[in-house]
């Protein structure tokens, strides 16, 4: 059984947005992105003076709290381990976005549904790359297979963002990178 | 001279049917003829098989030079009884093969397999019995196989598996632990050489063959037969070592076949978990395929387990814990399905429709209390931690239930009162909390808490003086042998507490708040 999940490469991210903007306009959003970047500062400057971006949607938990809220049972779990949400089903009452812990839920207000990353199933199912992953031009997210004992090694949270670990998240973090690769802002 | 147990490996005698006589199968032959007037040295009769021929065997069998009859060609005769006495009399073989040959080829054929044999080539046609076993095996099974070799061979052979005890096909009389001690004999016979093809085991008088079926480093088990006095020994040794590939490559198919079984039933069982399923008709006809009946009411645990001593790391063997736990709930006359998923064990437990919500709950209490208990007096070393998900109408709905179990896990080591068996109703308010996100948490208790830790040199020992207090249900004199402070010292430290708080323990909202404000602390960190 498989878990696909989010590699993030930290110290790869400029924080430029492309991925959230590309997911939008794949799934068509009016409103509301998916995909968020977040800043946090950095582990061995805790004073904020040097910052990381990641990116961040749906994390694909391995004990998903929004599946096991939804009334209408219009959530589930695939074989590969993306959780999708059954649009036919939902009645946009909110009970998952208020259960998950990442916010990662929100309600579509032209749909009326509920609304999430679904790691592009579709075109994952016709052997494409999720939209984020193509669209970053410095290759910071990856899809990876946390099953896959290849990489059991990549952090499971990181410095500076708090994540509840409750539902297991299926977000990994790449903390190390080549020098050359490195890159940070610095106000000093 | 060629051998009957030699002629019946040869094709495409193997595919003959033994009719009788088969005692006689060391008896030798120089050739085959089809003549009964040129019978001058030791020979096969060939006859194609009707009623003629079947009313004259007696007579053909009698004759001196006559070492067996090969009958060939159209239907299986039926031979009387009376018939299969004289030739088991006269102990010489006679044979039925279906197929419909040539007497010029076959006198031939069989020429030529004694001349290989003389030239010290028979290897040669021994190495191509394997085809005809491969067939064997595909059209009539295991058994069938066992059946043909025992025939060939005109003795009981034994299929055992690696531990020494018989084949499940194997229908043996007796005990099943009988062969137990060939393992002891074996092993101490063998210590030194482990990859010989077969070796020779004594036990009290007799002498036993026993073939070690290896195949890729992987053992599945033996072949065991006794030796008997007037066995042509490197014959039957040659039948049975090619046999072997084709029973080795039956069971490597059954094994790929047992493995695609499981890896279809561990997807149903995810699906079923992460509720991946379309409707309870196929839950219901699914389940069946594994005799699982979800018609009726189920409840659902999940164990974990843990080294008591992180330092002391050995590997947990989860086979063996899923089969104590299996034999544990069957002990309790119930039906579960018990298999492991991320590193935990999940148990399904098929219950009684008539149970009430209140017995029910109680009643998989009691079963996780139990199998708990079972599994740390077995394993002293692991720590074994079981949550329980509530009840649902619809088996549709367990992925609700292996939630909510997975969440008594993980939440209910912040319960003040530790207990190792977990249902998620009793988990208190963590259960609200689990559903809140971190930094509000943390704006919280940093606000409810922000005096003591202002006061950074105190805050740890404030800390845990709140911690105890609460563990010991507010009893001053419980939490300060806790402390291991005198009670008066306590009392100084909660009136301290009071004043830096501003709060009043005497008033229920602010025990509750600095109750909540703990919890989150221990939960975050
Ligand atoms: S991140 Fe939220 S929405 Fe995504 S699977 Fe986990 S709980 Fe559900
Ligand atoms: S909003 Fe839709 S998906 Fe979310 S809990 Fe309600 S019905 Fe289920």
């Amino acid at each position: 059984m498989k878990q696909l999940g989010f590699l993030v490469h930290i110290e790869q991210c400029l924080g430029c947005r492309s991925c959230e903007f590309a997911c939008k306009n794949e799934h068509g959003q009016n409103d509301s992105f998916r995909r968020k970047i977040h800043t946090v500062s950095d582990a061995f400057m805790k004073n904020g003076q040097r910052f990381h971006h990641f990116s961040m949607s749906c994390n694909h938990c391995s004990t998903p709290a929004c599946l096991s809220n939804c009334p209408e049972m219009a959530i589930k779990k695939k074989a590969n381990g993306i959780v999708i949400i059954d649009h036919l089903k939902c009645t946009g009452c909110s009970r998952c976005v208020t259960a998950c812990p990442f916010d990662a839920i929100s309600i579509n207000m032209i749909s009326k549904r509920a609304d999430k990353c679904d790691m592009c199933y579709d075109r994952q199912m016709q052997g494409d790359s999720t939209i984020c992953v193509s669209s970053c031009p410095v290759n910071a997210i990856e899809i990876i297979d946390l099953n896959d004992p290849v990489n059991a090694h990549y952090d499971k949270a990181v410095y500076g963002f708090d994540m509840k670990k409750m539902t297991n998240p299926s977000i990994r973090f790449d903390t190390q990178t080549e020098p050359s690769k490195l890159r940070f802002w610095s106000n000093s | 001279m060629l051998t009957f147990q030699e002629l019946i490996c040869a094709s495409p005698f193997y595919h003959a049917e033994i009719i009788g006589g088969w005692e006689g199968k060391e008896k030798s032959f120089l050739r085959a003829e089809d003549n009964p007037l040129n019978l001058g040295e030791p020979t096969l009769f060939i006859v194609r098989s009707d009623h003629q021929s079947i009313s004259r065997l007696d007579e053909l069998i009698s004759k001196q030079n006559v070492q067996g009859i090969l009958l060939y060609g159209g239907v299986k005769p039926y031979i009387p009884h009376t018939m299969i006495e004289i030739i088991e009399h006269f102990n010489k073989p006679v044979l039925f093969l279906k197929e419909e040959i040539n007497s010029t080829t076959t006198k031939k054929k069989i020429t030529d397999l004694s001349q290989l044999k003389s030239l010290g080539l028979y290897h040669y046609v021994f190495e191509h019995t394997t085809n005809y076993w491969l067939q064997l095996i595909d059209e009539k099974g295991l058994a069938g196989f066992l059946q043909r070799l025992s025939l060939l061979l005109n003795q009981e052979i034994f299929l055992l598996d690696e531990h020494f005890y018989p084949h499940s096909t194997q229908d043996i009389d007796g005990n099943r632990d009988q062969f137990k001690h060939f393992s002891l004999i074996y092993h101490e016979q063998n210590a030194s050489n482990k990859r010989e093809v077969f070796s020779m085991v004594q036990d009290g008088q007799y002498h036993y063959f026993l073939f070690p079926l290896l195949a890729d480093d992987h053992l599945y088990g033996y072949f065991l037969f006794q030796e008997q006095s007037s066995m042509m020994i490197d014959v039957c040794t040659e039948q049975v070592i090619h046999a072997i590939p084709a029973l080795l490559s039956f069971f490597k198919k059954e094994e790929a076949v047992l493995r695609a079984h499981q890896s279809y039933q561990e997807s149903f069982l995810y699906n079923l978990l992460y509720n991946n399923l379309d409707s309870e008709q196929v839950l219901i006809k699914q389940g069946k395929q594994w005799g699982w009946d979800f018609t009726k009411p189920t409840e659902l645990m999940v164990m974990r387990l843990n080294q008591k001593n992180e330092a002391a790391k050995f590997s947990i063997d989860m086979d063996s814990i899923i089969r104590k736990v299996r034999s544990l709930i069957s002990a309790r006359f119930l039906q579960a399905i018990t298999f492991p998923m991320q590193g935990d064990i999940i148990m399904i437990v098929f219950d009684s429709v008539h149970l009430l919500p209140k017995e029910r709950k109680e009643f998989t209490l009691s079963l996780g209390q139990q199998i708990h208990k079972k599994v740390e007096q077995d394993l002293p070393g692991l720590a074994c931690e079981i949550g329980i998900g509530r009840h649902y109408p619809s088996n549709m709905e367990l992925f609700r239930s292996f939630y909510e179990a997975k969440v008594a896990l993980e939440l209910g080591k912040y319960e003040i009162r530790h207990e190792a068996v977990r249902h998620f109703e009793n988990i208190g308010i963590v259960r609200l909390l689990s559903n809140i996100h971190h930094h509000v948490l943390q704006e919280y208790y940093e606000e409810v808490l922000k005096d003591i830790f202002l006061d950074q040199e105190n805050s740890a020992v404030n800390i845990e003086t709140l911690e105890a207090f609460y563990q010991n249900n507010a009893d001053i004199n419980q939490t300060a042998g806790q402390l291991y402070i005198h009670p008066n010292t306590l009392r100084k430290r909660l009136k301290k507490l009071e004043s830096i708080l501003d709060i009043d323990f005497n008033r229920l909202d602010d025990l509750l708040e600095i109750y909540v404000a703990l919890k989150i602390i221990k939960m975050i960190r």
